[in-house]
């Protein structure tokens, strides 16, 4: 799944309110934290993280940019990194991302919001049979 | 009420397609979708990849869906929500022509953003169920200052 975490492919990030209404929006990149956690790049989400204050489950598509394999991976949003080791490494990706599409202003990296992952299901790919 | 006729002209234009449902428990399960329509009165048919198994479980009148429809050379954005007409439904000749035209529209332009065609045919679903949500919102999520900001509503 190395793939999943080079930032090629826009994952997919759903929560959902207390009021049971769902809330999905992309982000820019994924990356592995160890073998129980990945971490977000949290650029412009409002929505998502007011979701996240008060229920910590999220849901994720995430593509490999290699196999073309696609993943959806139940999370529970642990905690929020605005400096260290994971926001670096993100950081300097998402500089790299935002460069190549002129967009450095819109997409800085505002935490790194690292989850523990709960399930991770491959649901499509290029060696299904049509 | 909303611009439905704007949200109907994006949806034709060659933008990629996600959504969630929530369960009981509020745990969210994301999916991806391969065409939608949006007809009089405000109900949007989306077609719905089938391994979304959860939402295709729970789907009844009235369950909440959310839907994030993104042009794929300027990332412009819309995102809308509401609540299921009914039960999900197997997609009929209609629905059909619907995701073929999905294909038409959405292959040329993403080869513009450089999506390999194998990648586009990797993600396409395998099959589909159609839902039909009644909007009830609708929100730019569009990359930067304006994203969460809602749709302006037709005077």
């Amino acid at each position: 799944m190395e793939g999943c975490f080079d930032g090629a492919v826009p994952p997919v990030i759903a929560t959902c309110a207390t009021d049971g209404m769902p809330h999905t929006t992309y982000l820019s990149q994924l990356t592995l934290v160890d073998d129980d956690h990945v971490a977000l790049s949290n650029q412009f989400w409002s929505k998502t993280i007011a979701n996240l204050a008060d229920n910590p489950r999220a849901s994720v598509l995430v593509t490999d940019s290699q196999t073309y394999e696609t993943y959806r991976m139940a999370l529970c949003f642990e905690r929020r990194d605005t400096d260290g080791p994971v926001f670096e490494r993100l950081r300097v990706s998402i500089e790299a991302i935002a460069k190549m599409m002129g967009m450095e202003e819109i997409f800085s990296l505002r935490s790194a919001d690292v989850y523990r992952v709960l399930s991770c299901d491959r649901i499509a790919g290029p060696t299904q049979s049509r | 009420m909303l611009n439905y006729g704007a949200i109907a002209e994006f949806l034709d234009s060659g933008v990629s397609m996600v959504g969630a449902s929530a369960d009981d428990q509020l745990v969210p399960e994301a999916f991806r979708m391969w065409g939608a329509s949006l007809g009089d009165g405000g109900v949007l048919r989306a077609l719905v990849s089938s391994d979304a198994g959860q939402t295709f479980e729970r789907m009844r009148q009235g369950t909440r869906l959310c839907m994030t429809f993104t042009d794929v050379l300027n990332l412009r954005s819309i995102q809308v929500k509401g609540r299921s007409v009914g039960a999900p439904e197997p997609p009929g000749p209609a629905d059909v022509a619907c995701l073929e035209r999905y294909d038409e529209v959405l292959t040329p332009k993403s080869r513009l953003n450089g999506t390999p065609p194998a990648l586009l045919q990797a993600i396409r679903p395998r099959s589909v169920f159609a839902v039909s949500i009644v909007l009830e919102e609708a929100y730019d999520q569009t990359p930067g200052p304006t994203a969460g900001t809602r749709l302006e509503e037709e005077p």
